[in-house]
């Protein structure tokens, strides 16, 4: 019993200190690794360089912190911007300069010294029942969701999700925050029923009859259409229509996932490599085919079925001002008691 | 504390081996809840007023309190209701049922949680049922049949049904350790079995309950998975709150010393009562107690009765993964990986359980020895890992460890190694370890030592030849308990993991923040399953212990 406990503890005491081959990079990445892997793999066979990810969630930022100068990471890619600022802000990332990568990213969606650019974006977007909500009677903008005619009809996520979060900083940006607070509020009273749930979730609802409208992630959308394992999600995603919201003014709120160089980078070249290969027209076209999202790149095409949507216009307001705003954003969500 | 208890935590003229041996070791355990009290009063002013301005902390508060009572009372019931069936009476099929009655401890309540939701949501199961009953004519409306499980009842239906074993464990032990002298003589008295009850049998185990019960509500207040799941506003959303959407990880901190107050509250509660039940002294002998037979009808009752327990903390939700595993056995499913994540997690997590056993022994032996009163203080604080939300505790554990990384000029760093994880591990579940080794030691009379010491034993051999075999069942069981906690672990896990390493509870976990049931259920089933083993080693030593 001793001796294999004693080669137990040898074992794991090795694997404590693992090194890194030279030349792989590292990346800590808070999408989950199965949604991210395929692409990882495209890199790693056209270019030969290996791409570690590490998956985490909350407290990036004291991981990296605690890790200092020796931080194993080249680099953090996100599925919200504020995140990335986070990051940013504490001087965690370096600054680029890459022309490559800048022509294909417009400039409000990356960091002005190139700290972190955008791999992909994703819209925000009401969805109705298409049995129950006539098409010119649906909500056009975030703002109607307010409208009482909705009462007892919307379902959303927690309003403490990064992307209910996201959404609301935006109204603050747009509208104040008193008004912003007075829609949330009248949202709130428009429930259907106690946040709960993912997006996903908000989808087989309307289905189900419990609302007739709800808040969710583009994404999502096509994930459902194509589920073959669990096939009763294509049902979900056949009962609705999908509305881009705001298009006759500021446009769709839309979220990013993306990705900041660190300054302790062992090895910012290939690092960039892999930037400018999630940018290339294959991993875009493939980012936007797996994961059903809109490719930052202007000229790759979105999914068939992203595109059978319709095209749309976005929300062109500074990703930095939403990251800004999500602490105030947080705060409405407490005062209206959102989630209760 | 009180004046002369507060001198006595620096006992500098009484210092003996001991003390010191206590006090390193409890520093060694509480290096990160310090560092975290320092961040928590240097905390961001901003989200603390924020929180008090919206009164969102007096609802954090109240909601956790609430969750904590409800589910401590109801686990409390299930918990000695068991017990005590288990230890007086007789039923058919009671030596499986009794062993059944642990599984719910390897069952993580965020599995239960998602499995429940599945059962009880539309188009799952329950409204499938409710739309026959209607097709068949019955006048029910099956929408209006749909039990909401994601608010505060809810989740004290989930945490209770997954943590009762804790309470069901200690007051088996502690029914059976009852005189049968007593029972007899209430009976002769003609006292009837409700005043038994609740006269004789409840009073000489209250401390077992509140040891249990105790150990419950610190379960949940660091329960994140289920509370996320349903978004239950409780203290340890408020802090995943601070820390993600406020960016204010001192907020986050300052939160959690909340809830550190509440732990410490309980724990003093605890121990006063235990203090006060010191007068019962307990009998070592075991006899069989066996006082009621349910046969027939009755006893099929009572069978089924002691079944349901295990039915909805287990059973059930071990169908929905099991059939979500076997649909999703047919395809590609990557075998190979989530075999290196289960041995991953089996080593690591024995390691943090053999850590774990030897400090909580050292510090226990050190207070049994010293006659230092204020070493058994120590001994407490080295317990206060169990009451951080895992969250910041993950956060606080890499504060010491950075640090000491930037002042070493090593290679190798602390950070980032699968050692400063099992360490995170044991500060996170060393009270478990400590609460088992305490009963464990309190067992050992002194007059044996006396005995042995006369017989010129050294200390050292008083601890090889007398303590250590009495100690060995408990040694296991606190083992046990760490090694299973130890597996379902997510927060640390999470954040504190060397970079690339993949665990089984994280791999469960991925798919299950995607609400992917089907892609987490073999790794689940795998989790599951790995922890009926070491249940099933605890139940064999469980059972040893009981001559009849």
């Amino acid at each position: 019993m001793n001796r294999y406990l004693l080669s137990l503890l040898t074992l794991v005491s090795l694997s404590a200190f693992t090194a890194y081959a030279k030349g792989e990079v590292n990346i800590y990445t808070l999408r989950q690794p199965e949604l991210l892997e395929p692409i990882l793999e495209g890199f790693t066979k056209e270019t030969g360089i290996k791409v570690n990810a590490t998956w985490v969630q909350d407290g990036i930022l004291a991981r990296l912190q605690a890790e200092g100068d020796k931080s194993p990471a080249d680099a953090v890619l996100t599925v919200d911007v504020s995140r990335l600022s986070e990051i940013a802000s504490a001087g965690l990332f370096k600054d680029t300069q890459n022309e490559a990568i800048e022509a294909k990213v417009p400039a409000h969606l990356r960091h002005p010294q190139g700290q972190w650019y955008t791999l992909t974006k994703r819209a925000r977007v009401i969805i109705t029942s298409k049995e129950r909500v006539a098409k010119e009677d649906a909500p056009k903008s975030y703002e109607d969701l307010a409208d009482p005619r909705w009462e007892g009809k919307i379902c959303t996520r927690s309003g403490k999700h990064v992307y209910n979060i996201g959404v609301i900083s935006s109204m603050i940006v747009a509208h104040g925050n008193e008004t912003a607070k007075e829609w949330l509020q009248a949202l709130k009273d428009n429930r259907a029923r106690k946040p709960s749930g993912n997006d996903r979730a908000q989808a087989r609802a309307v289905f189900e009859g419990i609302c007739d409208v709800a808040l969710i992630n583009s994404y999502y959308l096509g994930k459902m259409a194509t589920n073959e394992k669990e096939t009763a999600q294509k049902d979900w995603y056949e009962a609705i229509d999908v509305i881009f919201p705001n298009q006759e003014d500021r446009g769709a709120h839309v979220n990013i996932s993306g990705m900041g160089i660190l300054k302790t980078a062992k090895n910012t070249e290939n690092t960039e490599k892999l930037i400018e290969y999630l940018l290339s027209d294959e991993a875009q076209k493939a980012y936007a085919a797996l994961n059903f999202e809109f490719p930052v790149v202007a000229s790759i095409e979105p999914d068939p079925l992203v595109k059978s949507w319709g095209s749309f216009k976005e929300d062109q307001t500074d990703l930095q001002a939403i990251a800004d705003n999500s602490p105030q954003a947080s705060q409405l969500v407490d005062e209206t008691r959102f989630d209760f | 504390m009180t004046k002369r208890s507060i001198k006595n935590l620096f006992p500098l003229k009484k210092c003996d081996g001991w003390v010191f041996l206590a006090v390193a070791l409890t520093l060694f355990i509480i290096l990160p809840i310090l560092s975290l009290f320092l961040k928590a009063f240097t905390a961001d002013q901003t989200v603390l007023k924020d929180w008090w301005k919206s009164g969102i902390i007096w609802d954090y508060t109240w909601r956790t309190l609430t969750l904590m009572g409800g589910v401590g009372f109801l686990s409390a019931v299930i918990g000695v209701l068991m017990a005590w069936l288990a230890a007086y009476s007789r039923f058919p099929f009671k030596k499986s049922l009794e062993f059944m009655a642990l599984f719910p401890f390897i069952m993580p309540a965020w599995i239960a949680a998602w499995c429940w939701k599945d059962m009880l949501d539309y188009s799952g199961p329950w409204h499938n049922l409710m739309k026959k009953l209607a097709n068949l004519g019955l006048p029910i409306e099956p929408k209006n049949w749909i039990i909401p499980l994601d608010n505060l009842a809810g989740a004290i239906f989930i945490l209770a049904f997954s943590t009762f074993p804790y309470v069901y464990l200690l007051c088996r032990t502690a029914f059976k350790q009852q005189s049968a002298s007593l029972l007899e003589t209430a009976r002769s008295l003609k006292a009837t079995n409700l005043q038994i009850f609740w006269s004789v049998s409840l009073p000489l185990v209250r401390p077992a309950l509140a040891a249990g019960v105790l150990i419950v509500m610190m379960e949940v207040l660091n329960d994140f998975g289920t509370v996320k799941y349903f978004s239950i506003a409780v203290l340890s959303l408020g802090i995943e709150d601070a820390w993600v959407n406020r960016a204010s990880p001192g907020a986050a901190a300052a939160l959690s010393m909340l809830a550190l107050l509440i732990a410490l509250f309980l724990v003093s509660g605890e121990q006063i009562s235990r203090n006060k039940m010191r007068s019962f002294a307990q009998n070592e002998t075991y006899k069989n107690i066996e006082a009621y037979h349910f046969k027939g009808i009755k006893g099929a009752v009572i069978s089924f009765l002691f079944f349901v327990p295990v039915l909805i903390g287990f059973i059930l939700p071990f169908i929905v993964v099991f059939s979500a595993t076997l649909r999703r056995l047919d395809s590609d499913y990557n075998w190979a990986r989530i075999l290196k994540a289960t041995f991953t997690s089996l080593s690591l997590a024995l390691l943090a359980a053999l850590f774990a056993v030897l400090i909580a022994s050292l510090l226990i032996w050190a207070a049994k020895n010293s006659k230092n009163p204020s070493i058994h203080l120590w001994v407490r604080f080295s317990s206060l890992g169990y009451a951080i939300p895992g969250m910041v505790l993950a956060a606080a554990i890499l504060i010491p460890a950075g640090m000491i990384d930037k002042a070493l000029p090593w290679g190798i760093t602390i950070v980032g190694s699968s050692a400063l994880l099992i360490y995170g591990w044991v500060v996170r579940f060393l009270s478990l370890a400590i609460g088992n080794m305490d009963a464990g030691f309190s067992r050992v009379r002194a007059s044996m030592v006396d005995a042995g010491r006369s017989m010129g034993l050294n200390p050292w051999g008083v601890l090889t030849q007398i303590y250590t075999p009495l100690l060995r069942s408990f040694m296991l069981t606190a083992g046990i308990m760490v090694f299973i906690d130890s597996l379902k672990e997510l927060a640390i896990a999470l954040l504190v993991r060397p970079f690339n390493m993949e665990l089984l509870s994280l791999y469960v976990w991925q798919y299950g923040s995607l609400e992917q049931l089907e892609e987490a259920a073999p790794g689940s089933l795998i989790l599951i399953s790995v922890g009926i083993i070491p249940v099933f080693i605890l139940w064999r030593r469980l059972s040893q212990v009981q001559p009849k």
